[in-house]
């Protein structure tokens, strides 16, 4: 389920600041995605980028080999824009389907 | 970051381009993600250790067919030259213990006399083997054959795939008879 909407999330990510692969990953585990893989992200991200959602530059790093840092472009932030409406919309439906989890039922 | 640590992310690199060379990749393409994942394969064992950063990428086939769709029009000359070597290197090897084993048995029968053995390896056609003892020493000479050199080339030619140039040239004209029609 989280690879469907792994893209969407990325894009918003990066809707926010640019960045690269492996802050993405990190970023991404700390809002709540733990298990998420990094052999996921990245393909990820290559498709995006081939299918011209995002762009990218090389920026040198002390660290190590020059990081490649992802941007939206203007096409990523259209399907951006066309992601997040088609999420909510299918969230309300969902939710009119699904019951309440009994975790949040029983709370007071 | 030592040494072994090194080896294995660059393990995982040159595994994930093997699969990308298998679909075909191109090589300008191949290297630009080879380049990412080697600095994001650097951040990741910063922070937690080559083996985990290696072990959270999961499956690099899986990695590489998520990343490009196959290319199932390119020749893939490299992934093709690889393979075929591994093949020559794999039948050398077996060959060479082969080798081994009748040498003993030349040794053997000569027993420590001045003489001389000469025969082939049936399995391997086209090789030649010699064992010569006299007065100066003991000489052995081997000649492999060409077994490897086919299995290499039939290895090559499976995995490249070279008959897709052919193909890719022959459509555009097969292509103009149709239109003519």
């Amino acid at each position: 389920m989280l690879k469907g909407v792994l893209p969407l999330l990325l894009l918003q990510l990066l809707d926010e600041r640019e960045d690269y692969g492996y802050s993405l990953v990190v970023r991404l585990h700390e809002l709540g995605f733990p298990d998420l893989a990094e052999g996921t992200v990245y393909p990820a991200l290559s498709r995006l980028e081939a299918g011209g959602a995002l762009g990218s530059r090389l920026v040198r790093s002390s660290a190590g080999p020059a990081r490649k840092y992802y941007a939206l472009t203007p096409t990523g932030h259209d399907e951006l824009v066309r992601g997040l409406d088609a999420w909510h919309a299918l969230l309300s439906s969902v939710t009119r389907v699904l019951p309440v989890p009994h975790s949040a039922r029983s709370a007071p | 970051m030592n040494v072994l640590d090194r080896a294995r992310l660059e393990t995982a690199v040159q595994r994930y381009d093997w699969w990308l060379a298998l679909r075909g990749a191109p090589g300008r393409r191949r290297r630009e993600l080879r380049r990412e994942l080697r600095a994001n394969l650097a951040d990741a064992a910063a922070a937690a250790g080559s083996r985990t950063a290696v072990r959270a990428l999961g499956s690099t086939r899986t990695m590489a067919a998520e990343a490009l769709p196959e290319d199932r029009t390119g020749v893939r000359w490299s992934a093709g030259l690889s393979a075929g070597a591994a093949a020559v290197g794999v039948v050398l090897l077996v060959e060479f213990w082969t080798a081994l084993g009748w040498l003993d048995g030349a040794g053997a029968a000569v027993a420590g006399r001045a003489g001389r053995a000469e025969g082939s390896l049936s399995l391997f056609p086209g090789s030649r083997l010699e064992y010569v003892e006299d007065a100066s020493g003991l000489s052995l000479s081997f000649q492999p054959g060409w077994l490897a050199l086919l299995a290499g080339l039939l290895v090559l030619l499976a995995v490249a795939r070279p008959w897709r140039a052919l193909r890719g040239r022959i459509q555009p004209s097969g292509r103009a008879g149709v239109a003519r029609l």
